[in-house]
């Protein structure tokens, strides 16, 4: 397990992190978010030591992180992350090396990743002649060629189409099933929401929301009821100050939980016409911007 | 992970991924190309006889004439006086102006040339000069043996021996051994530099540095790169001028001067520490720039310092015990370009020679140290250029 706990960094009169504290399990995957500059990428880099933080403490399995654990993490950083002008299997060996592999085993692990993505025959070409999908294949096999315990991936999502994104996430899912704590940030809140176990949110330098997705959703102080009515007609008056979006024919209402749900039913009967009708927790999206208000 | 595995991981990815690169291969190949190219040329040159041609105008000219055309015979075999008369002064000098003739010798008492020589006279002037002085002696000799005059004249009769015992040869051919390394160092220095500089930038605009550092110490990353890129550069110098040598030998075309091992030795210890004091340097300032555009302009200081070295061993050679050179011998940036010349000019007791490469090592160990904060510093640093002071005080290390 990793634990961060009470992290603090300055830049000059910058406040990057100002509190975060979160905890990532093995064999679960963590979303990380928060608005641009809330300070997610230099959480990740706390993490690989990367920086010195003015506080606070970074610890694996109950110890303080140190070199020799971090040759069991794998990260992959935002953008890039790689050499452009190297061939993949040696970019992938090397990689390997440094965490502390043998260079017969890098390879060895360097070409079953290769042939896992379909590379296997552009092992001798360099990175940067592949497709912008197929690099960022790579870089997530660089980041798990020596099947590290944490895996963190700074906006692994970022640009993929949807099969890359298929892809990656099922790579995601495998690793966190093989035991592995996996972390990454995006601001794709709903791949988020289907594929992650817990989230934190964090906002300046604070984490403002974490926990168990479903725990979270349940938790909520409010439920999200979607109507979808006939042309014409008109939701009843007592339903339509709790109205949060609306088209005309379509109405999103954003309710307390606390609210009576039968009373809701019968009301919304009595209007007629109704041609779809769906009462849930709120969506990550939607805890999201809570959080960050 | 040990320190020394992890250089050596990084030194073996810099060799193999560079001896790979095309760019690389170019260069070696290019420059093996015009070494050959300077040593054989010569020899399809110097294939043709030498020939000179002179004007002559006026009268009483025969004497001079005759021995610059002995004169000719003792010191070109096969070269040829060519010699043109002209009605008057004028016409000679149009002929002179369109480059027909070289010189032209008036009344037996003038040259008019082009131009005065700014390094040196011509050798058809010297020989013209030299005729003329033998002339001049044989007419005050009661028994002339003109020829005899003539070779005197043109001889070097007196033997050289300097106050440090050693033949004037052996000593030139120290200077030119320290010099030639000096030169070889200076663009080893800028050219491998250059590499380190703008391979540490290449790794952090490409972010590889964030994975790198993630396993590696800083110092053990620099340290793995400059040594890597070092012995690659050390190789390619060996073999360019391995095969130059070879050259020589084929062709015969120089005499080979017995090469001072001592100033050999003491060559190769300061283009390794010369080497290494420069790659450090350029690779933190490689770390403070985002773009290889900055990089070449927070490289500034070392590429300057570099030039200064080499010209402060101008000042050197021409005066070995003087203050500059004693003063340039402790400053790490001048030294590997100061000791070896001063050493093979015999200007300095063993004990400055330690004490030099004692300073040298202790300024490398420190600038590995701070090189390594400012690098780890710099490196995550993205967005504008980053200050050096701020690279040091951010430093993680």
């Amino acid at each position: 397990m990793l634990e961060l706990s009470h992290l603090r960094k300055s830049y000059g009169t910058v406040q990057a992190l100002a509190d975060v504290s979160l905890t990532a399990a093995r064999g679960r995957m963590l979303g990380f978010l928060g608005p641009n500059g809330a300070g997610k990428t230099t959480t990740m880099r706390a993490v690989f030591g990367l920086l010195r933080l003015d506080g606070g403490e970074v610890r694996w399995e109950g110890k303080e992180v140190g070199k020799a654990d971090r040759l069991r993490f794998g990260y992959m950083p935002e953008q890039r992350g790689l050499y452009p002008r190297m061939r993949l299997e040696e970019q992938l060996t090397y990689i390997g090396q440094l965490h502390g592999q043998s260079r017969v085993v890098a390879r060895d692990l360097s070409m079953a990743w290769l042939e896992r993505l379909g590379l296997t025959d552009r092992r001798n070409d360099d990175l940067e002649s592949l497709s912008h999908g197929n690099q960022q294949r790579i870089q997530l096999a660089a980041a798990l060629v020596h099947s590290p315990e944490l895996v963190v991936l700074d906006e692994p999502f970022s640009g993929l189409d949807p099969m890359g994104v298929e892809t990656m996430s099922m790579i995601l899912r495998e690793s966190t099933r093989s035991g592995s704590a996996v972390i990454f940030s995006s601001h794709q809140l709903d791949l988020v929401e289907d594929l992650c176990d817990d989230v934190a949110i964090v906002n300046a330098g604070r984490v403002v929301l974490a926990g168990e997705v479903r725990a979270l959703k349940d938790g909520s102080a409010v439920r999200v009821l979607e109507v979808e009515t006939d042309a014409g007609t008109m939701l009843p008056a007592e339903l339509a100050r709790y109205e949060a979006e609306s088209d005309g024919s379509w109405h999103r209402l954003v309710v307390s939980a606390e609210t009576d749900f039968s009373g809701l039913l019968t009301s919304i009967a009595a209007a007629g016409g109704i041609r779809h009708l769906s009462y849930s927790t709120p969506s990550l999206s939607h805890l999201f911007r809570e959080a960050v208000k | 992970m040990t320190g020394r595995r992890a250089i050596w991981l990084v030194t073996m990815r810099e060799l193999r991924e560079r001896l790979r690169s095309k760019a690389f291969r170019f260069s070696a190949a290019l420059t093996v190309v015009l070494v050959l190219a300077l040593i054989l040329l010569p020899v399809v040159f110097d294939g043709r006889p030498a020939t000179f041609e002179l004007g002559l105008v006026g009268s009483g000219n025969e004497a001079v004439v005759e021995g610059v055309e002995k004169l000719v015979e003792i010191e070109n075999g096969d070269g040829a006086l060519v010699i043109t008369s002209f009605a008057d002064e004028d016409s000679a000098r149009v002929s002179l102006e369109a480059g027909a003739v070289e010189a032209v010798l008036v009344d037996g008492s003038r040259i008019v040339v082009e131009s005065v020589g700014v390094i040196s006279e011509s050798d058809l002037e010297r020989m013209l000069q030299e005729s003329a002085a033998s002339v001049r002696i044989e007419s005050l000799l009661a028994d002339p043996e003109s020829a005899e005059i003539l070779e005197l004249i043109s001889s070097r009769p007196l033997a050289v021996e300097s106050l440090t015992g050693t033949e004037e040869s052996e000593n030139e051919s120290r200077a030119l051994v320290a010099y030639a390394g000096l030169v070889l160092m200076y663009v080893a220095v800028l050219t491998y530099g250059t590499w380190t500089l703008t391979g540490v930038t290449e790794e952090k605009s490409s972010r590889v540095v964030e994975v790198l550092l993630a396993t590696l110490e800083p110092r053990h990353l620099l340290a793995g790169k400059v040594l890597g890129i070092g012995l690659l550069g050390l190789g390619q110098f060996v073999f360019t001028i391995t095969v130059a040598l070879v050259g020589v030998q084929m062709t015969g075309q120089l005499d080979l001067p017995e090469l001072p091992i001592d100033s050999m030795v003491m060559l190769v210890i300061w283009f390794i520490l010369g080497f290494a004091l420069y790659s450090l340097g350029f690779g933190a300032a490689g770390a403070l720039a985002t773009r290889s555009e900055d990089a070449q302009s927070t490289a500034a200081p070392f590429t300057i310092l570099a030039v200064a070295g080499f010209f402060a061993s101008f000042s050197v050679l021409g005066d070995p015990d003087g203050p500059v050179a004693l003063i340039t011998t402790y400053l790490p940036p001048t030294a590997p370009f100061v000791v070896p010349l001063r050493f093979a000019l015999k200007a300095m007791p063993w004990w400055e020679v330690g004490l030099s490469i004692v300073v040298a090592i202790v300024s490398l160990l420190l600038l590995l140290r701070f090189g390594a904060r400012v690098y780890a510093g710099g490196l995550l640093k993205t967005g504008a250029r980053v200050r050096w002071r701020d690279a040091f005080s951010d430093s993680h290390l």
